[in-house]
């Protein structure tokens, strides 16, 4: 990095807004990430949605397309609207292309001609799983994240995927190659964890059944809630002592009906390391679930 | 969290008040989450203004900020993004400031930092623990981050972990047997600070404004004070080119060939360079520009640049000539640190740089990124919101947490965790700060008290305006005085004394020095013993501070195993240590007692 003699085909201005990052990640990386078109699909305007959009948009992309899908309003930081989230976004780097539609069909289009594709919600793409099919046949990156109260999770699909990683004694960059298991294989039609077996994944499906379930009555929702904190912390090694008393069952059960902000800058701040990863092709991406839980502070990675 | 939840959700933020201290790559971002989760009252200082640099992660400032303050264009951002719904209060100003006394302090809740710098955080960390606030401190440096709370008196403090020593290197790998680049560019900074800072006697390179026996050879006349090789003010740029060229790379190269011998019976011995000649030569070629190019220039292109550089000081910048301090962002200097930088590489036989690479070295750049410091920032509002949140009769040390960000997953018998967090530890009954522990100093007492006052006081210990009394057999003296009130004569007494050596004003071996600095409301008491092989070629450290727990405090039996850990801790054992940015980076043997810890945290 900066010793290879590389010549920058960035412009100067770019090489003076980029200069921080391109010392950590390569003019190399700051190239690829230049040509590079990622197609965030769902809820664009959630906190998670603005969040992440942030972070690639500074990061440096050639083009970002927003394609809004079962949205939310009046969560996020970037505006109310669709048009305030594109001027926010192209106010925020203006060396960076933005789009916006409205839509599954054009979602549908626009994944097939981008670099990574970007989900927002589990649950707010009724199309996941063909737009999740046509990512595999077309050698594309997929990521979905999702923000469910004080968890939030972030699962890849990136296919047969090999990356450069520095040999710890040479320095030297080696080619290293994960297999992924497809996003098809790990969720069912509804967008649920098939049969998850590690503790984030568990707790990612019951939060997901949690949401989806439109019952207003409290007390049901409180169960649910529970059975899934209590679940994954059973295997986690958090049991038997600390029971969760009737109030922080409560107070689960509310949260899990909204965005809460440090959640969704921590959840999309990982979201974002790993779009950045995948579009430059430097470090081991995670292989394949990130959850977070902001009780414990704590993010783990798991294989689903 | 969940507490906070169950407390009617994020309600009741509004009425805390905020301070948040920088307004860079973390403030932007914290800014941000503060008012997105229903903080209403934040107050924010910032003395920085926008650099085209920052707009890559810092995303309330846009390019026609550019060179605006920081705090005041942050305000006003966040004010428009929440529709006035969180009111940001911006101060540009530095927070070591005597305005920003305890009492301001304690007109907050909390207190986070989002600062980049060292003696800030000590700073803050000191005026926090005046005002008994609560302060969340943060660090983020590439993939990197941690976020950790202080809770005055309960748990440890900013300088309860021992303060980071500055990386140096051996005097004579920069003076004579440079091996890699990076021991180029802390030559080239010496020189450039020999030949247009400020009189600093412990540079480096000294001796060679003083050694000034080849201006006679080149018909100039040895000037008074040893300065030869700076512009003498009659001299034309040119002259001066010439000298500094010819006596650095060509006569010192001579003369360094025969200091260190026996080197070169094992690496190629260097070789001098006719720079001038080089540079003349090519008297048609352009001198490279661009100092953001990952190209590494050629010899003679770095011939090219030192020359006309050197040139231009004289003649476009020789009234600030002898005051010129060292400025990644000033394109000379940059210019000529790079190419003084690469002639010395080619004189050892050392592999050359780009600027770009320079600038990094030399201005000690931390490496930064949005994504960290989205995380990092949402981590301080996790640890605020439970601060300002917390049961009266909880105990803070079991609220609050340290997290770590890591750049890749830590495996532990529970899971990997890329999200990590750790206990806060009780006080270090050792700590000069919190826990009034005492300091011995071992320094060579021929030292200047000017030495003292920089690298001690202000370097080591971090104070600001300190005062210095020296006991010396039951003599109490008052040597050092600094800071508003004083008389002109006092000041000038005072700047005299900073001039004498150690010895001078009578400290010697078992003397005591009182330290202190009112604004910070600290008050030390530090042993000293002469140590004369200190700062020497055999042993390179300057000087040694220790702390240790006061005799009345440490024949108190131990009441917890925590404090028995703190005791052991402070009677030597090695503990974490600070990079230079102020992050904490935990080694890889406390991995697992970091996991076990981690484990211990309970649901509630
Ligand atoms: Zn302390």
């Amino acid at each position: 990095m900066g010793t290879d003699g590389e010549a920058l085909t960035l412009s100067t201005e770019e090489a003076a807004v980029y200069d921080r990052q391109i010392r950590l990640w390569g003019a190399d990386a700051q190239q690829r990430m230049s040509t590079s078109r990622v197609v965030v699909v769902g809820r664009v305007r959630s906190n998670l949605g603005n969040e992440l959009i942030k972070n690639i948009c500074l990061a440096g992309v050639s083009s970002i397309i927003l394609c809004s899908v079962n949205d939310v309003e009046g969560q996020g930081f970037l505006g109310d609207s669709l048009d305030e989230v594109r001027n926010s976004v192209q106010d925020i780097n203006r060396f960076v292309k933005v789009d916006i539609f409205e839509g599954e069909e054009a979602a549908a289009n626009e994944v097939k001609s981008s670099t990574a594709v970007c989900l927002i919600g589990f649950d707010s793409v009724p199309s996941i799983m063909s737009i999740a099919k046509s990512c595999r046949q077309g050698g594309i990156g997929l990521f979905v994240g999702e923000c469910i109260g004080l968890f939030g999770a972030v699962f890849l699909d990136l296919g047969v995927r090999s990356y450069a990683e520095e040999d710890k004694d040479s320095g030297r960059l080696i080619e290293k190659v994960i297999d992924y298991t497809s996003y098809a294989d790990t969720f069912d039609d509804m967008g649920v964890p098939k049969a998850p077996t590690a503790p984030g994944a568990i707790a990612l499906g019951e939060m997901l059944r949690i949401k989806s379930n439109s019952s207003e009555d409290v007390e049901e929702l409180t169960v649910a809630y529970a059975r899934a904190v209590a679940e994954m912390y059973e295997r986690t090694g958090v049991n038997g002592k600390q029971r969760l008393s009737e109030q922080h069952l409560r107070s689960f059960a509310h949260a899990a009906r909204t965005e809460v902000p440090p959640v969704s800058a921590i959840v999309g701040g990982i979201y974002g390391r790993e779009v950045i990863k995948y579009l430059t092709g430097k470090d081991e991406p995670l292989n394949n679930l990130f959850f977070f839980d902001a009780i414990r502070s704590t993010g783990i990675v798991e294989c689903m | 969290m969940d507490t906070v939840i169950s407390n009617g959700g994020l309600n009741g933020l509004g009425l805390k008040k905020v301070l948040v201290v920088g307004a860079g790559g973390v403030g932007c971002e914290l800014l941000k989450n503060l008012g997105m989760s229903g903080f209403e009252r934040v107050t924010l200082i910032d003395l920085d203004t926008i650099d085209v640099s920052n707009l890559n992660r810092q995303f309330l400032f846009r390019k026609e900020h550019v060179g605006q303050a920081k705090a005041k264009i942050a305000a006003a951002a966040i004010e428009k993004m929440l529709h006035g719904k969180c009111k940001v209060d911006p101060i540009v100003g530095n927070i070591k400031e005597e305005r920003f006394s305890a009492k301001f302090f304690g007109e907050f809740d909390v207190v986070l930092n989002a600062l980049d710098n060292l003696d800030a955080r000590r700073h803050v960390n000191r005026m926090c623990l005046n005002a008994k606030v609560p302060m969340v401190e943060s660090g983020s440096t590439g993939y990197l981050g941690q976020v950790t709370v202080v809770h005055p008196g309960k748990t440890e403090c900013y300088d309860c972990n021992p303060a980071p020593v500055p990386k140096t290197y051996a005097v004579c790998t920069i003076r004579s047997t440079p091996e890699k680049p990076v021991h180029c560019v802390v030559w080239a900074k010496q020189l450039f600070e020999l030949l247009f800072g400020p009189e600093d006697e412990s540079n480096l390179l000294a001796d060679l404004a003083k050694n000034d026996e080849d201006a006679a050879e080149n018909g100039a006349t040895p000037m008074a004070e040893g300065r030869s090789l700076q512009w003498d003010r009659k001299q034309s740029s040119e002259d001066f080119a010439e000298r500094v060229l010819k006596r650095v790379f060509w006569n010192d190269v001579l003369r360094q060939r025969e200091v260190a011998e026996e080197t070169w019976k094992t690496r190629a011995p260097p070789e001098p360079l006719d720079v001038l000649k080089i540079a003349k030569q090519n008297a048609d070629a352009d001198a490279p520009t661009n100092l953001l190019d990952q190209l590494v220039w050629t010899k003679e292109q770095n011939a090219k640049c030192i020359f006309g550089v050197l040139k231009r000081f004289v003649e476009r910048r020789n009234d600030e000539i002898g005051n010129i301090q060292f400025d990644k962002d000033d394109d000379d200097v940059l210019a000529f640190v790079t190419s003084a930088a690469n002639l010395r590489a080619s004189v050892y036989g050392v592999e050359l740089s780009s600027a770009f690479a320079v600038k990094g070295i030399a201005g000690n750049i931390i490496h930064a990124i949005a994504t960290t410091n989205a995380i990092v920032a949402a981590l301080i509002v996790l640890e605020t919101i439970k601060i300002v949140t917390i049961d009266q009769g909880t105990d803070p040390k079991d609220a609050s947490l340290t997290t770590y960000v890591k750049r890749f997953p830590n495996s532990t018998r529970r899971g990997k965790f890329l999200v990590q967090t750790e206990r806060l530890q009780a006080p270090n009954r050792a700590c000069f700060v919190c826990s009034k522990g005492r300091l011995e100093l071992e320094i060579d007492l021929s030292r200047k008290l000017q030495f003292l006052i920089d690298k001690v006081v202000r370097g080591n210990l971090g104070m600001i305006n300190p005062s210095i009394y020296a006991t010396t057999a039951g003599n109490v003296n008052i040597i050092y005085e600094s800071g508003e009130g004083l008389e002109p004569d006092e000041v000038e007494m005072y700047e005299s004394n900073a001039k004498k050596s150690l010895s001078d004003l009578n400290v010697g071996s078992g003397s005591t020095l009182e330290i202190g600095d009112i604004s910070q409301s600290l008050n030390l008491s530090v042993l000293v013993t002469h140590n004369p092989a200190l700062g020497s070629e055999a042993d390179p450290v300057e000087f040694s501070v220790t702390g240790s727990i006061p005799e009345s405090a440490s024949a108190e039996a131990p009441s917890s195993a925590v404090e028995e850990e703190a005791l052991q801790r402070s009677n030597g054992n090695k503990k974490r240590r600070r990079k230079d940015d102020g992050v904490v980076f935990v080694p890889t043997s406390k991995k697992e007692k970091l996991q076990m810890l981690s484990d211990m945290i309970e649901i509630e």
